[in-house]
């Protein structure tokens, strides 16, 4: 916590470069605008791949039954940057699958919270404290041979220990 | 400029090598109805001063506030409300709406339901991951299995080589651990049981490595850790 000589917390603005201005936290808004300067608003975009193809938009998982794979591998779970956890409360689970995930089995299905145009990897898995779901994307790391140049720049480099918080859902 | 930890193997050799954070894969972008580009830019919505409890300082009572609202605009700074922000610097605001030309940072301690339970001077805490002091190798293996229960591996970074001998360091170090199908916890200090602290007042973390080989190539990921599954107090 910042404070200042009355011991009195200071919170976080922003100063234009030419000092005109001071922005309060909350003070700035976000829009999409195109080359004309016009704004579009958030319901009239479209999202589309690398290709240009129109990205298909998804429902939330919240709700609504999902079909899991597995068990898996558990390098499976290695290769996905945990992003978000939620601890569940099983009120209802199947015995066959009740008797895997208390054996240490990990399955995974999909995971989508609000809905959108993406979802997420989940992996359902039980420990000594309960069933938990982790929440991942990719990390997409790819094996090293000799013939391949070492080290680049890290292009990512403030990844490690940035500012976003995990999220911990229902922790 | 690759960056660079310096990490020792089971044989107590150590070496310099690089580390790489997962890649953010752009999965989809955004296009107008008319099939036009957008960007998105961040523009100003409000300004110092012009927010109800600036206006309070100014006027006196909530009253006289209403009352400048009816005569005039007093809320919205015309000349720059609506501006695109541009590049800024972030500066630390008073109570008053002043800027703070000499900050004293503070450790506030809360208890989880947030209540303050003691405060003091916060004291800089140092990396533990520099290019120079060698982590050091443990010899505490974890099978994967139940590291993946038991913990969230939230950060990760892979280790990559910067020549042909330290290819070979990892190479055998990722061969360690894939056959043994375990991964070695990773600590700082001389008994490695220190956090791994990758930069000043950094999150601390425990680390796990992991090892896989394929042929003649090889994956090295350090995972991370700042939190365990357990169950939380409702």
């Amino acid at each position: 916590m910042i404070v200042d000589q009355n011991e009195e917390p200071c919170v976080v603005g922003f100063l234009t470069r030419d000092g005109a201005a001071l922005i309060p936290p909350g003070c700035v808004a976000s829009l999409y605008v195109d080359e004309g300067n016009r704004v579009v608003e958030r319901g009239e975009l479209v999202a589309v791949d690398a290709t240009g193809n129109p990205v298909q938009a998804i429902s939330s998982t919240l709700g609504n039954e999902q079909p899991l794979t597995g068990p898996i591998d558990p390098r499976r779970v290695l290769d996905h940057l945990t992003t978000a956890v939620y601890q569940l409360d099983a009120t209802e689970v199947g015995a066959a699958l009740a008797a895997k995930l208390a054996g240490g089995d990990i399955f995974e299905g999909r995971f989508s919270y609000r809905g959108g145009f993406g979802d997420s990897a989940m992996f359902l898995l039980q420990n000594d404290a309960g069933f938990f779901a982790l929440i991942g994307s990719p990390t997409n790391f790819e094996f090293v041979s000799r013939d391949l140049p070492a080290a680049e720049d890290d292009e990512n480099d403030e990844a490690i220990d940035d500012d976003d918080e995990l999220d911990f859902g229902m922790m | 400029m690759p960056r660079l930890i310096n990490i020792t193997d089971e044989r107590k050799r150590d070496a310099q090598v690089s580390i790489a954070s997962p890649k953010r894969a752009e999965r989809w972008s955004y296009i107008g109805p008319d099939s036009q580009p957008v960007a998105n830019e961040r523009f100003i919505k409000a300004t110092e001063g012009h927010d109800f409890q600036a206006l309070l300082r100014t006027h006196g009572d909530p009253r006289n506030v209403s009352q400048a609202l009816i005569d005039g605009d007093p809320e919205i700074d015309l000349e720059l409300v609506g501006r695109r922000l541009g590049e800024v610097d972030r500066v630390w605001v008073r109570k008053d709406g002043s800027i703070l030309y000499s900050a004293r940072p503070l450790l506030v301690v809360s208890n989880p339901a947030g209540e303050e339970t003691s405060r003091g001077d916060f004291v800089d805490v140092e990396a533990t991951v520099t290019e120079d002091a060698a982590l050091p190798w443990s010899g505490k293996l974890f099978p994967i299995a139940e590291v993946v229960r038991r913990f969230v591996l939230g950060r990760k970074v892979q280790l990559r080589h910067i020549n042909g001998l330290t290819f070979d360091f990892l190479f055998e170090i990722a061969q360690s651990l894939h056959t043994a199908n375990k991964m070695v916890l990773v600590g700082a200090g001389p008994k490695a049981a220190k956090p791994l602290i990758f930069q000043s007042n950094g999150s601390p973390f425990r680390g796990f490595l992991e090892g896989r080989v394929e042929g003649d190539a090889f994956l090295l990921v350090l995972h991370l850790s700042n939190l365990e599954l357990k169950q939380v107090e409702s």
